[in-house]
């Protein structure tokens, strides 16, 4: 039920101003000031009520029937007051419905509506004996004419006749009496019969409508109905008190509902994506505040297997009568697990309906993590293979180099050396210059091609790792280098090509682009990886460059799971650290 | 230096790297009591052969020259390394090896030789 601001003020206003009406005529006509200031208060307690409920949100018509309760209230102070004047009568006729509204919050608590069928039918039974009970006083109810000389006229009364009135008032009032019992005593059995949880939300509830139906019973059983005037003023203040504390109690239970609900906001804050489904059990059960709550997720097999326990899985999930077992589906219908929780969750729709939510967050987030993880895990395995393989593919060049051509050339040069060696130094033609000659441009053709297949892929780094293989990468450039390798053994092939061509490329933009005078090359282990750092006392300023050579180095160590470093501030020369996982199997 | 009959023992994989080392060899006047293709048919042919010097081509398809020269000490040979890479391509492993010289595979002389050969028998390496 919605309402706007303005009906809700107007409705407050009304309330406010019956109360001051009834309560001033009251206190003109020298009534306790005690007894003035608890009808107020009761009033009071109906629109703070009315006020909190509203304000909690979701079950505003609790707030308006408590606030209509607090008009209907002071209806009967009212008929009291004004009890010279004839307004009496049809403000008599309309009193005692607050009855009606606590009957109301009573049935409706907490969800707001009425939820069974028998609940609707006493409502509906209590509406009929009040509508019975109003029609009585006003038509049939004239105490002028029954030797009251002080009251006035009743001008509705068409069948006054006192003999009816009072047997009528008497049956209508036992009739209410015993339908306000019953709903005490069912209000009791299900706070009694009910879960922890739905105590809680309970509160006073049952005990003050306890209370409050005792004393309907004595006042419909035993008070004389042709009495306007309360006889016992004690009974009126236990009666009071008792009326105050149902509609306080009602919005005492929503706030604790409404605690709950705002940690709507803690359940998704609490759920950690790094917990998992592992994670949620206690986070709800803390959410929730039901320590009996489980989480059962459905396995591969077709059993539940509640969270942290994934080896005791069940066909079926049993719960006892305080617990219910939901079904939580994807958004396709697929069971992701069953949930076993209190019953009172059941009354706050938009509650449970944020756990589900939270339980498919979590499992959609965990089979999405899944797939991205072993797509990534796929992905890093084909740029593995791919390197290995270029690299499979360098190395094997290099050895076509060397076992052909340069076979050739060497077996070429031999064979000169050996005919220049037969010539000796009888050489009448000259052909011993011919031959030196030929000999040292073969020397140079086999360095050019040993210089060409060491670029393709140093032999030396496959012999001999990064140890042998980087002193000759220092050896190649002119530049002082000094080169330390501290390394236990040898890593994985793929790694040590990946960690040679960083300080190949670093060396050679050191002597290209950075006008150094020294570099260093180091290569440790510290903290688990393997840690190659360049560095150079040139100009600085490298940056790396989508397509530059520092970008292929950052995708070729990245590929192992490592990470690259430059730091090149101008002036202050150049720093590159390559660190990639000194066991490759943790990367992957 | 008075011609000595140093006997050789030539080891390559390469066919006709082979060939043209044993007739450089020959050529310069020493003498060539064996050839091998491999590493451990090197060392099986060192100890019946007794040459005095092992030519060890470093690449071989079995395994590294390195790893037979101590096999080859024990027959009684000296042994030079030789490749046609060059002795840096192979970091520190020709100098921490226990071979007594190094020959790039293109400058392989019978003066180069005798002079590794000379150099040991003096004991000044």
């Amino acid at each position: 039920m919605r309402q706007s601001v303005p009906a809700r003020s107007a409705l407050v206003a009304l309330a406010v101003a019956v109360t001051v009406v009834a309560q001033r005529e009251q206190l003109s006509q020298q009534a306790p000031t005690s007894f003035v200031v608890v009808d107020a208060a009761v009033a009071g307690a109906f629109v703070i009520a009315g006020l909190g409920a509203w304000r909690l949100g979701s079950r505003a018509v609790l707030g308006t029937v408590a606030v209509v309760g607090a008009v209907a209230w002071q209806v009967g102070t009212l008929a009291m007051a004004f009890q010279d004047s004839p307004i009496t009568f049809p403000l008599f006729a309309l009193s005692g419905y607050h009855d009606l509204a606590l009957a109301f919050l009573m049935l409706a608590y907490p969800a707001g509506v009425l939820a069974t069928r028998p609940r609707r039918a006493i409502l509906g039974l209590l509406v009929l004996g009040y509508a019975a009970g109003s029609v009585t006083r006003l038509v049939a109810f004239d105490p002028s004419a029954w030797g009251c000389d002080q009251c006035p006229s009743n001008p509705f009364a068409i069948a006054a006749d006192e003999e009816r009135f009072v047997w009528l008032q008497e049956w209508t009032g036992r009739f209410l009496g015993t339908i306000v019992a019953t709903i005490a005593v069912s209000t009791v059995i299900r706070w009694v019969t009910g879960s922890v949880v739905a105590r809680r939300a309970a509160g006073a509830v049952p005990v003050a409508g306890m209370v409050w139906a005792a004393l309907f019973l004595q006042d419909t059983f035993l008070r004389p109905v042709n009495e306007l005037v309360i006889g016992d003023p004690a009974a009126f203040y236990v009666m009071a008190a008792a009326r105050a504390a149902i509609p306080l109690g009602v919005v005492t239970g929503l706030l604790w509902i409404a605690v709950g609900q705002s940690r709507i906001s803690d359940l998704f804050s609490s759920l950690d994506d790094r917990d998992g489904r592992d994670g949620i059990e206690p986070v709800l059960q803390a959410v929730v505040g039901d320590r009996r709550l489980e989480m059962w997720w459905r396995t591969d097999e077709g059993t539940y297997a509640r969270s942290g326990a994934p080896n005791h899985a069940l066909a079926a999930v049993d719960a006892d009568r305080h617990q219910v077992v939901t079904t939580i589906t994807a958004d396709d219908g697929a069971v992701l697990g069953l949930l076993k929780h209190d019953v009172a969750l059941l009354d706050d729709q938009r509650f449970s309906t944020a756990i589900h939510a939270s339980v498919r967050l979590i499992a959609d987030h965990e089979r999405l993590s899944r797939q991205v993880i072993s797509q990534l895990d796929e992905v890093r395995a084909s740029r593995i293979r791919i390197l290995a393989a270029a690299g499979a593919e360098r190395a094997r060049l290099e050895r076509d180099l060397h076992d052909g051509s340069q076979q050739r050339l060497v077996s070429l040069a031999l064979q000169l050396r050996t005919a220049r060696n037969t010539l000796g130094d009888d050489d009448p033609g000259g052909f011993g210059d011919t031959l030196d000659r030929a000999m040292k441009e073969l020397a140079e053709a086999i360095a050019d091609l040993r210089e060409l297949a060491r670029g393709i892929h140093p032999s030396a780094l496959t012999d001999g790792g990064l140890a042998a293989a980087l002193p000759l990468l220092a050896d190649r450039i002119p530049l002082p280098t000094a080169i330390h390798v501290a390394l236990p053994g040898r890593p994985p092939a793929e790694t040590e090509a990946a960690l040679y061509f960083v300080a190949a490329e670093a060396l050679t933009n050191a002597v290209k682009h950075a006008s150094a005078t020294t570099c260093t090359v180091d290569v440790r282990i510290a903290t688990g990886q393997l840690v190659l750092t360049v560095e150079d006392d040139g100009v600085g300023g490298a940056i790396v460059t989508h397509q530059g050579g520092l970008r292929g180095l950052h995708d070729r160590i990245e590929t192992f799971g490592g990470t690259l470093s430059v730091s090149s501030d101008a002036g202050c020369g150049t720093r590159i650290v390559a660190t990639v996982p000194a066991d490759p199997a943790v990367a992957r | 230096m008075g011609r000595v009959a140093i006997r050789l023992l030539v080891v390559d994989d390469h066919a006709a790297v082979l060939d043209s080392m044993v007739e450089a060899m020959s050529a310069a006047g020493l003498e060539v009591v064996g050839t091998a293709a491999s590493g451990y048919a090197a060392v099986r042919c060192a100890a019946t052969v007794r040459p005095d010097v092992v030519i060890l081509d470093v690449q071989l398809p079995d395994v590294t020259g390195f790893e037979v020269v101590e096999a080859l000490h024990r027959c009684g040979a000296l042994v030079i390394l030789t490749s046609s890479r060059s002795e840096i391509d192979y970091g520190n492993r020709v100098r921490e090896s226990s071979a007594e010289g190094f020959i790039p595979k293109h400058e392989l002389t019978g003066a180069r030789v005798r002079e590794i050969v000379h150099s040991a028998a003096t004991g000044g390496r």
